[in-house]
């Protein structure tokens, strides 16, 4: 076990270690490490757009604007700071920068939940545009799941998706979204609470 | 316990975070409260879900969107800048682009050297009218005729009422035993600036008792302002046949103008016990010369004392006994103005 650890330990060290050096060849304009840091983090960036947004097509184009402020501001990033946390914020303020510009403008996503009192229902627009195979095989039960985050409030879906789906801690939360780690806590018991209220009436999903 | 409260324990709970206190009481409010209990499970298993919620895969065109438009930002935005931060933390940060601050630097050094190696300080000095007063007004702040020797320093020395005016007085300094530096020192006396000319003489128009006019001689031409000194830099080079020189120093005050002599032999203080001066019936600057060549001594005369034939006959162990006995053979008397420096008067 203690070799385990060690070896755990040392794997961890050396994945910083090459981290630090690809942000140090981006930082220099290197595009193909660039491409490097895209590959390295566009599924945890792509899913954790998708499950705070809801929505495919949305979190394709989060995840776009992202990188896109990576690459532009990965000058200013500080080498003794936490690569992942960092860019875990870019994304959420992304998102949060988004639903600003969607508000102002009375847009509304094509999978936008709007809160009718105590329950929610979701907006059925009909869609004719051929949806990505992989979203046409996702089972009924991560749907159910998903639009219940989407009727969250904003904070409290993005705590759940770093939480459950980007398996962040609480102190990694509470860093990207620079709130008190005691806030994060609540938060996330009450979104917590609010999905059991939602999901215990589908009984088929605990089946 | 009430359920609100039970409630809020639920994620404490659950991560086993909670107090063991607070645990006991939690649990036993589960025990009693049906409702609770119900509500936990549901929580319990809401957490699961979430937990297995699995990944979705990104469009594969969004690498190929994102590196495309990452190149379009690159083309169109600038050189990548870096900063230079000085920071003096809670109070400012300033923030200068080293690029833009190294190309600003090397730009002056490029206008400095250009402005020294071509004739661009003229040009510009003629636009501005530096160059209008041919007059120089020469002062110990540096404007001086002539660049000044290595080693020497203006120091101050005994300035003597010449007439007209005119203070002037006479330092020394010798660095290199090859040559002799001097220093003339002139200041205005009375409240009004004095024009002066310093030349040095030749020796034909010396022995002939008339002032040398060749312009190359002229070591200062310009006026002496009042309250600042004229320090007029005069170097004895090492010559073979020419053992002294000679300054002429001619000023106006008024309608009159006034003319003194400086005597300035090579090598100075060359005191020496078997040194004898025996002149008869000679002009004052052959007598003057010779005391400054033998004694090694500077003398400042009048023009009437260097016109005047006078007979000399001097030997002396020391420059100042020298110089006494002279002066009082020539009917005159002599002040020490410095080391190895003296006026008649």
């Amino acid at each position: 076990m203690i070799f385990k650890a060690s070896k755990s330990s040392e794997e961890r060290e050396h994945e910083r270690a090459s981290e630090r050096a690809l942000i140090t060849r981006c930082k220099n304009g290197e595009i193909g490490a660039f491409d490097e840091l895209y590959s390295r983090f566009e599924k945890r960036v792509f899913n954790c757009a998708y499950h705070i947004c809801g929505n495919y097509h949305d979190a394709s184009d989060i995840s776009q604007e992202a990188f896109l402020r990576v690459f532009n501001s990965i000058q200013t990033f500080r080498g003794d700071a936490n690569f992942l946390t960092w860019i875990y914020r870019i994304v959420t303020n992304v998102f949060l920068d988004e639903r600003k510009k969607s508000k102002a403008h009375r847009q509304t996503s094509l999978d936008e939940y709007i809160e009718l009192g105590e329950s929610s229902v979701a907006r059925q627009i009909e869609d004719d545009s051929p949806l990505p195979v992989d979203v046409v095989q996702a089972n009924e039960r991560a749907e159910i799941v998903q639009k219940a985050i989407n009727s969250l409030p904003e904070y409290q879906r993005i705590i759940v998706t770093l939480y459950h789906m980007e398996s962040l801690s609480y102190d990694e939360i509470a860093e990207v979204l620079q709130l008190p780690i005691g806030t994060v806590k609540s938060r996330l018991n009450r979104a917590r609470l609010a999905l059991a209220e939602i999901l215990g009436a589908k009984p088929e999903l605990f089946g | 316990m009430k359920c609100v409260k039970a409630q809020e324990l639920f994620s404490a709970y659950l991560e086993k975070t909670i107090q063991p206190p607070m645990g006991v009481a939690f649990e036993q409010h589960l025990a009693e409260c049906a409702r609770c209990k119900s509500e936990y499970e549901k929580f319990h298993a809401t957490t699961v879900v979430l937990d297995e919620l699995p990944q979705v895969a990104p469009p594969p065109e969004m690498h190929a969107a994102i590196m495309a438009r990452i190149q379009e930002a690159r083309r169109e935005s600038p050189r990548k800048v870096n900063w230079l931060r000085f920071e003096w933390p809670s109070v400012f940060t300033l923030r200068v682009p080293s690029r833009a601050l190294a190309a600003g630097i090397a730009m002056l050094l490029v206008f400095a050297m250009t402005y020294q190696l071509t004739p661009l300080q003229s040009v510009t000095a003629n636009l501005f009218g530096f160059n209008k007063h041919t007059e120089r007004l020469a002062d110990d702040s540096g404007v001086a005729p002539m660049p000044m020797p290595w080693g020497v320093t203006a120091a101050g020395a005994k300035r003597a009422d010449v007439g007209g005016g005119l203070m002037m007085g006479l330092s020394v300094n010798t660095t290199n035993p090859e040559s002799t530096a001097f220093i003339l020192r002139l200041a205005a006396r009375d409240g009004h600036s004095i024009p002066v000319r310093v030349s040095l003489m030749g020796d034909d128009a010396l022995q002939n008792g008339a002032s040398s006019n060749d312009p190359n001689s002229v070591l200062f031409m310009g006026t002496v302002a009042v309250g600042r000194q004229a320090a007029v830099p005069v170097v004895m080079a090492g010559c073979a046949n020419r053992m002294v020189q000679v300054a002429k120093v001619t000023w106006q005050n008024g309608d009159r103008s006034y003319s003194e002599y400086v005597f300035m032999p090579w090598t100075l203080g060359s005191e020496s016990g078997d040194a004898r001066v025996s002149i008869d019936n000679a002009a004052g600057s052959q007598i003057l010369s010779k005391l400054s060549a033998e004694y090694g001594v500077a003398v400042i005369a009048s023009e009437a004392q260097v016109a005047k034939s006078m007979t000399v006959d001097v030997s002396a162990g020391t420059a100042d006994e020298a110089l006494a006995a002279a002066a009082q053979q020539m009917g005159l008397s002599g002040e020490k103005l410095g080391s190895s420096v003296y006026i008649l008067k």
